[in-house]
């Protein structure tokens, strides 16, 4: 596999806990702060960092970029194969392990599909993250406890709707997820 | 963007459109991951070719399951890299492709051999990729093929071969796909997996709780390799109920309408509860009649234009086509298929069985 840039991870990370209700799992973060790039996820981002110190991530293309607060650091991840493998033998035992990295694979399908230089868009394409009624530096809630669903969690059941209802098909939550990824796709862009 | 733009955005309309356009996308995704990937080339071979979206090809086209960059080649050749692949819109002639198992992103690698011969040579020995499972398209000579080779092109000799003209499934082609899944995954306990093994206790004649769910999952994995270029769908919903299985096919001229060829209705026949408590025949028997129920009022909702009840008959001793006797009638009057399979729960009873049956036949012959 390609190394996974950093930024993807994190977009991964986001879609995974946005549709963590479609697919009945629990999400690993369901507050997001809203910025202008591609949210951080700080406990994916510990994550990572202590998965490279045990050997199972190799970083790759590392680099460093100023930001307002200071610098951020970019790399690209690769599995260590040898090393994941155990790991993952012990996701694929757990039935709700396994459901979520069901749904993170499909979602990681879903997003590289667009093309690579258009992963980082998909987020700020987002029913939730681009919701115009919340600005900038304020918390998307992506598991709202309050009866109501985040905006991308509607977005899904009314497409699961509308398959039914127009095509007659029941859509299972993998193909939701890439019907819904896809929709996003006219409402991304290159960057320059 | 304003509140009326991402409202647009997510509209039904908009909705609809992506879900025609995409049609297929992730349907396969509760499979294997290498059978995914060659039902994925079928899918989208049938988008190119079959219609004549694009003409065939004077070389087979590959697929390599490699989501990975190509690797470089002593002579360099172009490469050309394929976001959403499998929505149809990207040329695949005159290419190696290397995919991810669900084939929705690509790289190209131009193709410049200009026989089979070659184009092997170029996997094996250049690329040393032989060992990864490939499939191969042929349009040639009026053919429309697919080649997998599940161990790669190293291991030629365990290709097989699908017909990707195909249009039509007939309820005897679903038998026989059927009973050799049966023979391979479920009529004994040694034939079945860990994960979805009917047995809670087979010696015991003691059934899982979901057995009903195991053979379905048995089933949709055995025809998804069967019928490589239809659609297997489970769990579908309509007002009379939640169908078992079904298989059907996308029109190439809009993927979003299908012909739907065969729908299976699945009952377990049990002797015990999985606590170990008489299971009563009683009980059997209305599973068989709600079965029935289920194969003709599913089939008349949705269109569908065959339908089977297939009963797994997890008791001692088989009952065979005998354990139809109350529902045979009306099943021949709504045109429902009644096909009746036998988990035995001892292999040494599957093997009397078999030397039952060759008796049998000897005794026909003499």
């Amino acid at each position: 596999m390609y190394p996974v840039p950093v930024d993807a991870i994190h977009v991964t990370s986001y879609f995974a806990d946005a549709f963590a209700s479609v697919w009945k799992t629990p999400a690993l973060t369901e507050t997001v702060l809203k910025t202008r790039a591609v949210p951080r996820n700080r406990r994916l981002q510990d994550a990572i960092d202590r998965l490279v110190g045990r050997g199972l991530f190799i970083p790759t293309a590392i680099s460093y970029s100023a930001t307002p607060t200071g610098a951020r650091l970019a790399a690209s991840y690769s599995i260590n194969r040898d090393l994941a493998n155990r790991a993952l033998e012990v996701v694929y035992a757990d039935e709700e392990w396994r459901a979520q990295l069901d749904l993170t694979r499909e979602v990681a399908i879903g997003i590289a599909s667009l093309g690579h230089d258009r992963i980082n868009q998909t987020v700020l394409a987002d029913a939730s993250y681009s919701d115009p009624l919340l600005d900038f530096n304020t918390v998307v809630d992506l598991g709202p406890d309050d009866g109501e669903q985040s905006k991308t969690a509607d977005a899904n059941e009314r497409l699961a709707a509308v398959a039914l209802r127009t095509l007659g098909q029941t859509l299972t939550p993998s193909e939701l997820t890439a019907f819904y990824i896809r929709h996003l796709y006219p409402f991304t862009e290159v960057p320059a | 963007m304003t509140v009326a733009g991402v409202a647009a955005r997510f509209s039904d309309e908009a909705l609809e459109a992506t879900l025609r356009n995409n049609y297929g996308s992730a349907v396969d995704a509760d499979l294997p991951e290498e059978l995914r990937f060659v039902r994925g080339v079928a899918r989208l071979a049938k988008k190119r070719f079959r219609e004549g979206v694009e003409s065939p090809s004077d070389m087979p086209v590959l697929f390599l399951l490699h989501p990975s960059a190509p690797p470089v080649l002593s002579e360099p050749r172009s490469t050309r890299y394929a976001p959403m692949i499998d929505d149809g819109r990207t040329a695949l002639g005159r290419s190696v492709w290397f995919v991810n198992f669900a084939v929705t992103e690509g790289v190209g690698l131009e193709m410049t051999e200009e026989d089979d011969a070659g184009l092997f040579s170029l996997v094996r020995d250049e690329m040393s990729l032989g060992a990864l499972p490939a499939a191969i398209v042929d349009t040639r000579d009026g053919a429309f093929n697919l080649r997998y080779y599940p161990e790669g092109l190293n291991k030629s000799e365990l290709r097989q071969l699908t017909d990707l003209s195909r249009r039509t499934i007939s309820p005897s082609d679903v038998y026989d796909a059927l009973n050799d899944i049966y023979l391979r995954d479920l009529c004994s306990p040694s034939s079945q997996t860990h994960g979805t093994g009917t047995w809670k206790s087979a010696a015991e004649l003691r059934p899982h709780e979901d057995a009903e769910a195991r053979v379905q999952r048995v089933l949709k994995v055995g025809l998804g390799a069967w019928f490589t270029g239809f659609t297997i769908r489970e769990e579908q919903t309509q007002s009379t109920g939640r169908l078992d299985l079904e298989i059907e096919e996308p029109h190439m001229d809009d993927a979003s309408t299908v012909t739907r060829h065969m729908l299976l209705e699945l009952k377990v026949l049990r002797a015990k509860h999985v606590g170990g408590g008489a299971y009563s025949n009683s009980k059997n028997l209305t599973a068989l009649r709600d079965g029935l129920v289920q194969a003709r009022t599913y089939r008349d909702e949705r269109n569908v234009r065959a339908s089977a009840l297939c009963c797994f008959d997890m008791r001692a001793v088989p009952a065979g086509d005998a354990g139809f006797a109350t529902v045979e009638a009306d099943a021949a009057s709504w045109g429902v298929s009644l096909w009746m399979w036998h988990l035995f729960h001892t292999d040494k009873d599957y093997r009397q069985s078999l030397v039952e049956i060759d008796e049998v036949v000897v005794d026909e012959e003499a």
